[in-house]
């Protein structure tokens, strides 16, 4: 039976070796086609970027590094390096691939306030639901579930699904085809114009010819008191008193060490809180912001004191601004920064 | 629960060391470890057909008490039908009752009167086939004298449910299986290495090569109009291999893993592409099920010892059983009726039992007319496959005419599917499979004969391993759960 076992763990381990090498030798961005593209932008051209924003779509869609660098008296400084619907254990990954590579000549990030858990409804068989999950995203989890105040079977539940997330992550289920097309140079990144020209903004303009847009806009126009909940989530989530219990220390002593990590580096990194996410969001992270640093965090969020980020007028649809509403987005996004710059000196 | 996910990776080790290092005291232990395991494995699925497995197996076993106690010869029959009409009632009610429904409702239709039959919305419990038949087996043989019932209730319990074979056979007899659970497991190296290269070997079959078939069979059997006659026979090919892969992989995961447990399963396929007749593929095709019907039917029914009238109509109605066996639809049906028509000639000129030996017994490849003969007999199978694939009597009827159809010939559309490895990859993984197995065709499995060399053999497990993952997407059922 030793034998056996020994000979059997041997080969495994062995396995899981060779499995991991095409991981090692691609970068960490590699599930995502559209960081891919945008770190292929940066890799490609010379450039004076050292302001960066990352987050999900709310980000892309939101800040526009133009306008920044303008209110900022720069020009070409900061760039928008958001993927729609990243999870925020991949803005975490990006995060550290700015923070350790000198290259890329951060001095400020903005990074879209991390929640620490695996998305909820999102393809866990897909590439792209999985690349990121490894051991760091799986302690995370399990991290997680046990500060979580449920019952043991739930927990046990919990855990069971994340094992077997982490082994799908570890034998590259669905993952293996697409790590050797690229490592054979069978799928490039692809090459998205507005990268270039928008700093990688995606502007959401009313009118676009784009039919998917189209179909979007025409959705939430059929029903915009979805903007009402937001509205109304965000301003109690904001009112709310928080206690101590409800606090997750790992979650905090997470985002303490990115600062720190960042800091050794001379980074300044800035959570950042955008408007119109759902009241649950707001609600999980916003306490953990409360024990961090003032001047570590930006809140842009709140419709007490940013009411037009939730005006209709400037809503493409129930998560996202317009053009016009990314203009006062970055704007306010500017005037907080520059408070919080204050309060570093 | 199935085999090609990782859930199961990560259950059967943990099954594996409780069964070995907790439960490994006595017997009575193993089998309850095995039960328990067994019902978790099958309620992955859907736990309430777990009630079905747990009546099936109350029945048997207080039937098979009752039988081995009860002297009465007209008492003994009553239990036996009682058990008969039970478990096929079942098996009657979840497979076929919408089925029957249906034919009447058509029926009585052509005839011109009008109607509107209710039916049920029936989810068909994975595996009652083949545990029904197994339980079956067990009462019949006690009911015959052949095996003493069971007075173990752990031991009988763990035999149904045995979760390697439960959801698509091996469909195990009493005689032979049951005993094994009465004697305490041993721990063999030899034999749980042969297990885990067995199970090697069934994972490069089912993901390798059937859900890599699948993609293209199905694209050509959506619309059989659209191709030309190489493309239908390619596709009919494919599917002779998709099926081959699926059911036969899912058979060596199985034996592989019951001998991981001590546990010896009977064998299943025994290479049939590579027959030369028909009756020798179907001794080589689903042995557990055929011999299960020729022991438990044929024989009852006088076999072949009667008229050759008579053995033809006894080999008819195997058939068509079989067939009936295989699910709900005239295909199946007229599937079976079709490998009934190719045995004939070989019934009546009396050459059935004529290939019993080894195929090249003592060539590396086939002489020409062995060669022949097992193309005819693989051709002639693709072309039953056919109806086994198509959803319909009339779905096979077009791939058939289009297929025969002179004119088809000039169609241009080709097999293409976007994201999926191209055709040609999938037949070289075809032919690695064909070299491999013919050059085992005297073992029971694709790597039971491994180099000496130990690298050698370490290199070709890993290059396997690594195949069977590049190609692992989502878990995909086996195509016999649905039987």
């Amino acid at each position: 039976m030793k034998r056996f076992l020994l000979y059997i763990i041997l080969f495994l381990a062995f396995l899981l070796f060779i499995l991991q090498i095409p991981g090692l030798l691609l970068p960490e961005y590699w599930g995502n086609d559209r960081f891919r593209a945008k770190f292929s932008y940066l890799d490609k051209t010379t450039h004076n970027y050292s302001t960066y924003f990352i987050g999900s779509s709310r980000v892309g869609n939101g800040i526009i590094p133009e306008v920044f660098d303008r209110l900022n008296n720069k020009k070409n400084q900061s760039f928008n390096i958001s993927v729609p619907g990243s999870s925020s254990l991949e803005n975490l990954r990006v995060l550290k691939i700015l923070i350790n590579n000198s290259d890329f000549n951060a001095k400020e990030i903005f990074i879209e306030c991390p929640t620490f858990a695996v998305p909820e409804g999102r393809n866990r068989n897909s590439v792209r639901g999985i690349y990121y999950y490894d051991s760091y995203a799986f302690f995370i989890q399990l991290k997680n579930i046990y500060s979580k105040k449920t019952n043991v079977i739930n927990k046990i539940n919990s855990g069971f699904e994340y094992t077997i997330l982490y082994l799908k992550y570890l034998l590259k289920i669905n993952l293996l085809q697409t790590q050797i097309k690229q490592l054979i140079g069978f799928s490039p990144a692809q090459n998205i114009p507005s990268i270039k020209t928008n700093h990688g903004y995606a502007p959401l303009k009313i009118g676009s010819q784009n039919p998917k847009l189209i179909k979007r806009r025409n959705q939430f126009l059929k029903n915009t008191s979805i903007l009402n909940i937001r509205r109304k989530g965000a301003k109690e989530a904001f009112q709310k008193e928080y206690s101590y219990d409800e606090i997750v220390n790992h979650h905090v002593d997470e985002l303490k060490q990115l600062i720190k990590t960042a800091k050794n580096k001379n980074i300044d990194l800035y959570f950042m809180l955008l408007p119109k996410a759902p009241a649950s969001y707001y609600e999980d992270v916003y306490k953990h912001l409360l024990v961090l640093p003032e001047s570590n965090y930006v809140n842009v969020a709140n419709p007490i004191k940013y009411p037009n980020l939730y005006q209709l007028e400037y809503s493409f649809d129930r998560a996202h601004l317009t053009f016009e509403g990314s203009k006062i987005l970055t704007k306010a996004l500017y005037n907080e920064y520059t408070i919080k710059k204050e309060l570093k000196r | 629960m199935i085999f090609n996910s990782i859930e199961f990776l990560l259950f059967l080790p943990i099954v594996f060391i409780l069964f070995w290092f907790v439960c490994a005291k006595s017997i009575k232990l193993q089998n309850a470890l095995l039960i328990v395991a067994s019902y978790i494995f099958y309620g992955c699925w859907d736990w309430r057909f777990l009630g079905l497995i747990i009546f099936s197996s109350v029945l048997d076993y207080t039937i098979g008490r009752q039988l081995s106690i009860e002297p009465s010869i007209n008492k003994r029959k009553l239990l036996l039908y009682l058990s008969v009409l039970v478990n096929l009632g079942c098996l009657g009610f979840f497979k076929y009752f919408n089925f029957f429904i249906d034919s009447f409702e058509q029926l009585i239709t052509t005839v011109g009167i009008e109607t509107n039959l209710w039916t049920l919305q029936i989810i068909l419990p994975v595996g009652i086939s083949f545990y029904t038949f197994q339980t079956l087996s067990y009462t019949i043989d006690v009911y015959k004298k052949e095996i003493e019932a069971s007075t173990d209730p752990f031991a009988f319990f763990a035999y149904v449910a045995f979760f390697p074979q439960l959801v698509a056979g091996p469909i195990e007899r009493a005689k032979q299986f049951l005993p094994q659970f009465y004697t305490k497991k041993k721990f063999n190296y030899t034999e749980s290495i042969d297990g885990c290269r067995q199970i090697l070997w069934g994972f490069f079959k089912k993901i390798v090569i059937a859900d890599n078939c699948a993609p293209f069979v199905d694209q050509i059997f959506a619309d059989p109009t659209q191709y030309s006659n190489p493309v239908l026979f390619l596709g009919a090919v494919l599917f002779a291999f998709q099926i081959y892969g699926d059911f036969s992989g899912y058979t060596d995961i199985a034996i592989g893993v019951a001998k991981l447990f001590g546990f010896k399963l009977m064998r299943n396929f025994a290479y049939p592409y590579f027959s030369r007749d028909i009756a020798e593929f179907w001794r080589r095709w689903h042995i557990s099920l055929s011999s299960w019907f020729k022991d438990y039917l044929y024989f009852p029914l006088g076999g072949s010892r009667g008229s050759l009238q008579k053995t033809i109509r006894n080999v008819f109605i195997i058939f068509l059983v079989s067939g009936f066996w295989h699910g709900a639809n005239w295909t199946f049906i007229v599937w079976g009726g079709l490998n009934a028509l190719y045995f004939l000639p070989s019934l009546i000129a009396g050459s059935n039992r004529k290939n019993l030996d080894m195929i090249s017994k003592d060539s590396i490849l086939p002489p020409f007319s062995e060669l022949y003969s097992i193309l005819t007999t693989f051709t002639l199978t693709c072309l039953a496959w056919i109806f086994f694939r198509a959803e319909s009597i009339s779905h096979a009827i077009t791939y058939l005419s289009n297929l025969f159809n002179p004119y088809s010939i000039h169609k241009t559309n080709t097999v293409h599917l976007s994201n999926h490895i191209s055709i040609s990859i999938v037949c070289s993984f075809i032919m690695v499979l064909i070299i491999v197995e013919w050059a085992q065709r005297r073992r029971l499995h694709g790597l039971e004969r491994m180099p000496q060399n130990q690298w050698l053999r370490y290199f070709i497990y890993t290059i396997l391993s690594i195949t069977i993952i590049y190609h692992f997407s989502d878990a995909t059922e086996f195509i016999y759960f649905q039987f």
